[in-house]
């Protein structure tokens, strides 16, 4: 599978949510990765696997935005 | 249709102007913390969870609720602050057969939608509390019988709408001798008691009558505004006044009976287990400070609580002794 031309980083990522929030297996696959290191590898491969090509970059800048985001929920 | 199970409405929030949910992976877990933002802190723990997030319009909990069976409350608990609510919680939810959902910011998201969507009517609101509580009340364990909701202190001025939303669900109302709850506050002050937290509105005040508000004066008419709330219903005949000093003995069997809840006696052990801990810290041990808040208490405290509080907390206790209550 092939990225879609010109596909933004927060839309490959919107795109690989969908399909772990569609499937229940792969969602538990990415929940047992037993820290930060080895979710973001696994999250790398199982996004290239889905033509989806999440970089290891990419993903630890979306995890460090969404903890900063529900931290500052209320702000 | 994805029925989301193990999903649990974490947040509401508005998307421009549209109200969504963000929701949770809950998976196993039960609601034990003492509060509902220290059992949903446990579902973005993990990066994988903090990442894949349901995000959907509020509508959607609405098809859940037609499609999905879930228990109908049992039982609400409205409380002044500081004075036992958390114990009464703590001990329901240290029963497997009891869901306990303690403060849930979406359920005052929703109470509070007015402030900020000004299409959220209280007919909406109903509507949205009752989807949301549908959401919140789906059994996940197969022991699950029994619903408890306990509410934000403030959400006592909300009973006329909270009632009209789940009529004949019954309520408590709890509260406490005024300095007690006073000298908890001026130790670590509630959000609820500093102005602008809440919008003044909540308690039918304005911006410009805010201003003529020390601090202090502040929290202690936010506390008789709330207690006012209970004991207008309270008047009305509704509810079920109950004080701080009757804790932990009424929880069982008063009010089991009062919420029509089987106990049995593997569950009152369980019960009376937790009431021998802090309600909020439950690695230490309880503590009765009564004695003390009450010693060291000002008399600027003592003043402002004769003033705006004492009154009301005198006709709450009179009509829960008296033949009204």
């Amino acid at each position: 599978m092939m990225n879609r031309p010109m596909e933004q980083s927060g839309e490959r990522l919107e795109r690989f949510s969908q399909m772990v929030l569609a499937d229940r297996q792969l969602h538990e696959q990415l929940r047992m990765a037993a820290n930060l290191e080895s979710f973001i590898a696994l999250a790398v491969r199982l996004s290239r696997e889905r033509g989806c090509d999440l970089t290891a970059e990419e993903i630890r800048a979306a995890v460090q935005n969404r903890r900063r985001a529900w931290f500052e929920r209320w702000i | 249709m994805n029925d989301f199970e193990g999903w649990i409405p974490m947040r509401i929030y508005w998307r421009q102007a549209r109200p969504m949910v963000d929701w949770g992976y809950l998976g196993g877990r039960r609601f034990t913390d003492p509060f509902f933002e220290q059992t949903i802190g446990g579902c973005v723990r993990h990066p994988a969870d903090l990442l894949f997030r349901h995000q959907t319009p509020l509508e959607f909990l609405g098809e859940l609720a037609e499609n999905r069976p879930s228990l109908a409350p049992t039982g609400f608990i409205f409380h002044m602050s500081r004075c036992g609510s958390t114990l009464i919680s703590q001990m329901l939810a240290a029963v497997p057969g009891n869901i306990v959902i303690s403060e849930a910011s979406p359920i005052d998201a929703i109470l509070r939608a007015h402030f900020q969507d000004t299409n959220a009517t209280e007919e909406l609101r109903i509507k949205w509390l009752r989807w949301l509580l549908s959401a919140l009340g789906r059994q996940r364990w197969p022991e699950e019988k029994y619903f408890f909701i306990k509410f934000d202190c403030w959400h006592a001025v909300f009973l006329p709408l909270i009632q009209r939303a789940f009529p004949g669900v019954p309520w408590i109302f709890i509260y406490r001798e005024p300095v007690e709850v006073l000298m908890s506050h001026a130790r670590q002050r509630g959000a609820h008691m500093i102005p602008r937290v809440l919008d003044p509105g909540v308690f039918g005040w304005d911006d410009q009558y805010l201003e003529q508000m020390a601090l202090d004066e502040y929290g202690v008419r936010v506390l008789g505004r709330i207690c006012e709330a209970a004991l207008e219903q309270a008047r009305l005949g509704r509810g079920k006044l109950v004080n701080y000093r009757q804790l932990p003995g009424i929880v069982w069997p008063d009010l089991m009976k009062y919420w029509g809840v089987d106990c049995a006696a593997e569950a009152v052990e369980a019960m009376t287990r937790v009431s021998r801990f802090n309600a909020k810290n439950p690695v230490l041990p309880f503590e009765d400070d009564t004695q003390f808040k009450r010693r060291v208490a000002t008399e600027e405290i003592r003043r402002i609580a004769r003033q705006w509080l004492n009154g009301t907390c005198e006709e709450l206790e009179a009509r829960r002794l008296g033949p009204a209550s």
